[in-house]
């Protein structure tokens, strides 16, 4: 298991590089280089550090933490192949971790954030799509279950396209430049991030890079199904690069419409578990 | 920093030599990875005393 979880954080790492890499390249921009967000952690966690006046102390500190327990809970959970109920849990324990980091810094722009963090939680309704979805299909939420099932009938992604399309704009909502990155939007500096600095940026930069290892790591494990780990990283590879150019191309929508959309997503996914929960 | 990781190595070592239940390495290294990391950066960040390094000038 620690293996999985140094990996984890190596390749989220290097993921976040190649996000930013394919972004720039694709805007004609050279780009840095894919190494660069090991580089910027690294940097992050050898500066001087302190707590803003305005922040309250205990929080301030201890919201890193749980970020960090969380998704390494989360690698823990995809790598036993448990629950998957568990690991929605983690993305709501997520959520709770994204107001606390915005309103613990006491920075307006932080609060900010932290708002409008709660306003987008319509992104986490496809997520509950996905969960009843799956478990209609397969009749299980557990991941090695998923797995197993896969083994017998094919792809899960060939029966539930539209519910592999809502995890992806599960994912997609929670990656870094993404038209529904407004926690963090440059109009409020850095949102929910502007105060972490120094270390603990750089613990949160670790904890963003498991999150993203073991989104995209669930996502091709449950669409599918289990592959040799050199393949496993290849597929987990593409679906980076597609979210990369998704990122690429799309600007960031302003927060009633990151809401507006992600509700109507919802809304039609919730149509489609109706007609497949009545057929099945 | 040192609690940390001696908590961690000990943890490792009893995951390899199977020595130790598989349910206690993925409950308190959820609760210790974070503390290690954070110590583990607190220790070799740039230190608060210290002045900066003067400006030398071209």
């Amino acid at each position: 298991m620690i293996e999985l979880i140094a990996a984890g954080t190596i390749i989220g790492l290097l993921f976040h590089g190649i996000h930013r890499k394919v972004i720039a390249r694709v805007q004609g921009r050279p780009g840095p280089p894919v190494w660069q967000e090991i580089l910027h952690t690294l940097k992050f966690s050898f500066k001087e550090t302190w707590i803003p006046k305005t922040a309250s102390n205990p929080l301030f500190v201890f919201i890193v933490a749980v970020e960090l327990a969380i998704w390494t809970g989360a690698i823990v959970i995809v790598g036993y192949g448990g629950s998957l109920l568990m690991l929605f849990a983690v993305f709501m324990l997520h959520k709770i971790v994204e107001h606390g980091l915005g309103l613990s810094s006491g920075s307006p722009y932080g609060k900010f954030g932290a708002i409008r963090s709660v306003m987008s939680a319509a992104s986490e309704i496809p997520l509950f799509a996905t969960i009843g979805g799956i478990y209609l299909i397969t009749r299980t939420l557990n991941i090695n279950e998923i797995v197993a099932w896969q083994q017998v009938h094919g792809w899960l992604i060939i029966p539930a396209l539209p519910l592999a399309f809502a995890m992806y704009l599960v994912i997609l909502s929670k990656m870094h430049y993404g038209p529904f990155s407004i926690t963090k939007a440059k109009e409020i500096v850095s949102g929910v991030l502007t105060e972490h600095f120094g270390i603990y940026r750089a613990g949160l930069d670790v904890a963003f890079a498991m999150k993203t290892f073991v989104l995209i790591w669930a996502f091709v494990l449950i669409f599918f199904g289990a592959l040799p780990w050199w393949l496993m990283l290849i597929a987990m590879l593409i679906v980076l690069l597609s979210l990369s150019f998704v990122c690429a191309f799309t600007p960031m929508l302003s927060p009633y419409d990151t809401v507006a959309f992600q509700a109507v997503v919802s809304g039609i996914l919730i149509i489609y578990i109706f007609i497949i929960g009545v057929s099945l | 920093m040192r609690l940390f990781t001696l908590c961690v190595i000990l943890l490792i070592a009893g995951e390899m030599s199977g020595l130790q239940p598989a349910w206690i390495f993925p409950l308190l290294f959820i609760i210790i990875f974070p503390g290690f990391i954070l110590s583990l950066f607190s220790w070799w960040k740039a230190s608060e005393e210290d002045e900066d390094l003067p400006f030398m000038g071209y």
